[in-house]
């Protein structure tokens, strides 16, 4: 499914994921790399195997597209660092060529030295490129003219139908001035959002994209 | 007469007491070392009847029992609530000082200061009054093995409250563990009056101990009730699904006039707060003598109603079942029943709170809420009068109470592997546990299940040489936090600006109300001002009107007993001139039932379809009970949707359920080609359908708490529990996703069977519907049965439409709505 903003091409991805055309760039949001892990080691006995699906996506995303580079727009890492780095410093690794950025979000805690480490530029609130702006969280002002993509919020969509039935599933969520990227990692929940009347939003449902509105 | 005996009898004589047949049972079998079961109902003298035989004995082995001091400690008495402790520590205390016996008797729950409980570990009492989850905490203790070797006696009061829940089964695990510390240790339990008195038994004392070294003493001291419904003037007046019976009022009033006390028990705790409003409003005299009591109100004011009930300051008490157990309030006359108790035995159990004086009838008062619960108080004089009474089953293989239980005893004195096994499943519970199902407890507990990636990093029960325990002290903290089976949703406290605590209440009530909003808790207006942190701060209102909290908590469904009394009832009512004053007021409902559609004789199954604004409705009247009809509903449902695609949605309450869809389903043509109640492949079908995984996913909520996959938070600490909530759901489609073989999941499915479904009434119940006749009615509108079904807004969800279609759908609809709208 593709959508144009700004006299840009963006692809939505069934990973819950964009492809920005004209900058041949990944956005990512909200992978929680670590999280699986961070459970664990507290005696929280989360599946493993589901550590790896996150990179299964990853990949399968990579060989698909001529990725120049990825924009993580937060919460790459979920709290302190543990074994799932090195997981992702060997993922890392296998992409040399691509340029990674960071857009730090709130669970992103650790020292940043550690991202330059493995050649992934960190940005601290906001990064620009082109016409757009990208955060963690979605902006509460916004200045004219301004295209926010972001994450953080893990959006959801429940639909209504006849004969009280009811339906949830992770979306993306364009308005005006601000788009929101569903959550990516395999480990994360999600929560309702307010659409207004002119907003976009499209559903990922099992593996395929439906335009809600 | 033994010693022991001798200083009793003569203790006895002096208070002019003589003892019961029953007590004198229990003496001479507790002397013969048995073990057993003691049922006799509350305020007959149970507490004495278990403990004289301990202290004889005590008297028999120590002829210096008067001055004999460090006796350690003898008897673990193990009580479902903590309320119930203080009285019976009283009443205990009492007779030992009386005795001249030295003895202390001890509370540990999770009422007592830290300080307390660390003097009582220096120096046990030699009697502990405890609850399940108190003595685990003791077991996450070290060298807590050596506090039980003086063991004598095992007691277990209100036993049939434990049984058939997890608390239940963690005082299982408990007794077998003191068993196996101390082999000569006796175990007893009182228990009020169920259809399972046997087994209860079995379940108490565990599967090492033979027929003849256990006994079942029952009193014959039988207790007098007579049921009596409040029946309106019309029946018209009653709101077809209303839950209050509030309109009934003027007529439940004298009643309580007449009374010296009464205790009113409701179903909800937002019902007792309804009726004291109401009350208070239209008899503004009752201020001062009426009091609530429920679950969710401060300790201290339910205190302080158990202690005005006692000195009969109090003429009415409206309660939930936070009265149904415990000590006995002499004053209380009078016992009114709002709404269907759901149950025979609980109907029984309430009515006995009234009429304690020797040979008095207790009177309880039933008040139907819907026109339909009339027949209910029929059913309910005729169960009682027949004296049916339900079993309480006991639950099996819990393996999440089983892995919690494990790990506390990891942080106490840590255990061996193999001797554990042998122990643990001389239980009822985990008898069946195969040794696949032991090392797999064992894996998730020390490695977190399969292990896959080198870089693994779990960490809880370590194994040392022979040995598992815990070492992280962060876990071993994390874990004496979480002990306990009762996962609650998270709650608030409600305090007045100036601190004083109120009670507590839902998250969900709260969260969508705004400053200055006024409400009624516990009696009171109270204006909202804030959320700080987990308290809601509060001022007095004195604005009238405001809303009534809603706490949420189970629906307790019909009993299979009950519903069979209902399904005669009708019958009755069919043939019957003179079927008694709660039919005859029902007839002009069942005139309207049979005029729109029909009332089904014992050999007939009715079957309504109606069509409205909100879709095609069929709905279908087993008259078995809200669970039985979830899982029927299901059923149904699947089999339609596997000849046809489409979407239900279904809703239930005790009486019938109702599958409704957007497009029509032609029931009779589906009825002639295929045998939709069929019991072949049951199990796989219910399996197959959706709803058997989102009750599951439910189920899991409690489970992943008890075997410690979510950690409810520190107390104090601000841990929202919506987050909660959506992870055990995470956790639940991660784990599925990704470790089916996992036994938690697998014990979610078994639990929604059992427990949700009750898989073995639903076989009967279709069974029996396979030989009646199926009767189907179109009607033009919903029918008095139907109604109540028709505006439950609780529903459930069964597809056979393909995800993708059903979003299409639903979109359409939508733009048609937006249209239509427009066009206005």
């Amino acid at each position: 499914m593709q959508l144009r903003l700004k006299d840009n091409t963006f692809t939505l991805l069934e990973q819950k994921a964009i492809w920005w055309e004209e900058e041949r760039t990944l956005l990512i949001s909200d992978l929680h790399i670590g999280k699986i892990t961070h459970f664990r080691k507290a005696g929280i006995a989360v599946p493993q195997q589901a550590i790896e699906e996150n990179f299964e996506k990853l990949d399968a995303m990579m060989n698909s597209h001529d990725v120049k580079c990825i924009i993580f727009v937060g919460d790459l890492f979920h709290s302190d660092i543990n074994s799932e780095w090195d997981r992702f410093c060997a993922w890392r690794n296998q992409y040399r060529e691509v340029d990674m950025i960071l857009v730090l979000g709130n669970h992103d805690e650790f020292p940043i030295e550690k991202y330059e480490e493995i050649c992934i530029a960190v940005y601290d609130k906001e990064l620009r490129v082109g016409a757009f702006t990208f955060a963690h969280h979605p902006k509460p002002i916004l200045e004219q003219d301004e295209y926010v993509i972001s994450g953080h919020v893990h959006p959801v969509v429940k639909l209504q139908g006849l004969a009280n039935q009811r339906l949830k599933f992770p979306c993306f969520y364009f308005g005006e001035q601000q788009a929101i990227l569903p959550s990516f990692g395999e480990f994360t929940g999600g929560y309702n959002i307010e659409v207004l009347d002119n907003d976009q939003v499209i559903a990922v449902v099992e593996d395929k994209l439906i335009r809600i509105q | 007469m033994t010693p022991g005996e001798k200083v009793i009898a003569s203790w006895l004589k002096s208070k002019s007491w003589k003892l019961a047949d029953f007590q004198q049972e229990t003496i001479a079998a507790y002397l013969e070392g048995k073990s057993g079961l003691l049922n006799a109902p509350t305020g007959s003298g149970k507490t004495y009847g278990v403990f004289l035989p301990v202290l004889i004995d005590y008297i028999n082995h120590n002829p210096d029992y008067k001055t004999k001091k460090g006796s350690r400690l003898q008897v673990l008495w193990i009580t479902p609530l903590r309320a119930l402790t203080k009285d019976l520590r009283r009443n205990l205390q009492k007779a030992c000082d009386e005795l001249e016996i030295p003895w202390q008797i001890g509370i540990r729950t999770g009422d007592v200061s830290a300080k307390e409980k660390a003097a009582q570990k220096k120096a046990m009492p030699e009697v502990l009054l405890i609850t399940p989850e108190s003595l685990h905490l003791l077991f996450a203790t070290k060298n807590n093995t050596d506090l039980f070797k003086n063991l004598k006696v095992l007691i277990a009061d209100e036993w049939h409250e434990l049984l058939g829940t997890k608390r239940g089964v963690q005082t299982e695990l408990a007794f077998c563990r003191l068993r196996h510390i101390q082999p000569t240790v006796r175990t007893w339990g009182m228990s009020a009056t169920i259809g399972n008195l046997a087994q209860a038994l079995q379940v108490l004392t565990g599967m090492n101990i033979t027929k003849e070294q256990t006994v079942i003493i029952r009193s014959t001291i039988q207790k007098k009730i007579k049921v009596e419904s409040i029946l309106p003037d019309k029946v018209e007046k009653l709101p077809w699904a209303g839950y209050l019976g509030i309109n009934l009022l003027d007529k439940v009033m004298p009643v309580v006039m007449a009374s010296t006390t009464t205790l009113l028990f409701t179903n909800t705790r937002s019902q007792t707060e309804i009726w004291y409003r109401f009350i208070l409003e239209k008899y503004p005299d009752m201020a001062g003598i009426m009091a609530l009591h429920h679950g969710s109100l401060d300790r201290e004011l339910r205190d302080w109603v158990e202690e005005n009930l006692h000195l009969e300051k109090l003429k009415l008490v409206i309660c939930t079942s936070s009265l149904d157990l415990g000590v006995d309030f002499h004053p209380v006359e009078t016992v009114i029943q709002v709404g269907s108790p759901k149950s025979i035995s609980r109907f029984l159990q309430r009515a006995g709170r009234s009429g304690h004086k020797p040979g008095a009838t207790s009177k309880i008062y039933f008040v139907p809420t819907h026109s339909l619960e009339l027949i209910e108080g029929v059913s309910l004089r005729e169960g009682i009068q027949k004296n049916i009474l339900e079993d309480r089953v006991p639950l099996v293989q819990c393996f999440d109470v089983l892995a919690q239980y494990l790990v506390t005893l990891a942080v106490g004195d840590g255990f061996e592997q193999e001797e554990l096994a042998h122990e643990i499943k001389s239980t009822f519970c985990f008898q069946y546990m195969t040794m696949d199902e032991w090392q797999w407890v064992l894996g998730f507990i020390t490695t977190g299940g399969p292990s896959l990636l080198a870089y693994d990093e779990f960490k809880r029960v370590e194994i040392e040489g022979d040995k598992f325990t815990v070492n992280n002290r962060k876990v071993a903290m994390r874990h004496r936090l979480s002990i306990g089976t009762i996962v609650s949703d998270a709650v608030l406290q409600v305090k007045y600006m100036g601190g004083k605590f109120l009670g507590t209440i839902e998250e969900d009530f709260i969260s969508w109300m705004k400053p200055g909003v006024v409400f009624f808790f516990a009696g009171l207006n109270l204006e909202f001002v804030r959320v700080r942190e987990m308290t809601v701060q509060v001022r007095k209102s004195k604005q009238k009107s405001g809303l009534i909290p809603r706490w949420m908590g189970g629906r307790v469904p019909l009993s299979s007993e009950l519903s069979r009394f209902i399904r005669e009832r009708l019958n009755d009512a069919l043939t019957n001139d003179s079927p008694g004053p709660e039919m005859e007021k029902l007839q002009p409902i069942l005139k309207l039932q049979s005029e729109r559609s029909a009332i089904p004789n014992e050999n007939e199954f009715l079957i309504e379809r109606c069509h409205t604004k909100d879709g095609f409705h069929l709905f279908f009247f087993p008259f078995e009970g809200r669970l039985v009809h979830e899982g029927m509903a299901s059923l149904l449902a699947y089999r339609i949707s596997k000849i046809q695609p489409i979407t239900f949605s279904m809703a239930m309450n005790d009486y019938g359920f109702e599958l409704l869809s957007d497009t029509e389903i032609n029931i009779q043509e589906l009825l002639a080609a295929h045998d939709l109640f069929s019991t072949i492949h049951l199990l796989d079908d219910i399996q197959r359908s959706v709803n058997s995984t989102e009750m599951a996913r439910r189920k899991f909520r409690e489970i992943s708490t008890i075997a410690g996959l979510l950690f409810q938070g520190y107390p104090g600490k601000f841990v929202k529990t919506k987050h909660l909530q959506a992870s055990s759901s995470l956790l639940f489609d991660v784990i599925s996703t990704h470790d089916p073989k996992n036994m938690l999941i697998k014990q979610a499915y078994q639990e929604a069977l059992d427990q949700q479904l009750e898989e073995t009434r639903l076989r009967k119940a279709l069974e029996r519907i396979h030989r009646q006749r199926i009767l189907i009615k179109q009607t033009p509108s919903p029918t008095p049965f139907a109604f109540p079904i028709l505006v439950d807004r609780l529903r459930e969800q069964l597809s056979s439409e393909k995800l993708e279609d059903r979003v299409n759908k639903m979109i359409k609809q939508f733009e048609k709505e937006d249209a239509a709208q427009a066009k206005r």
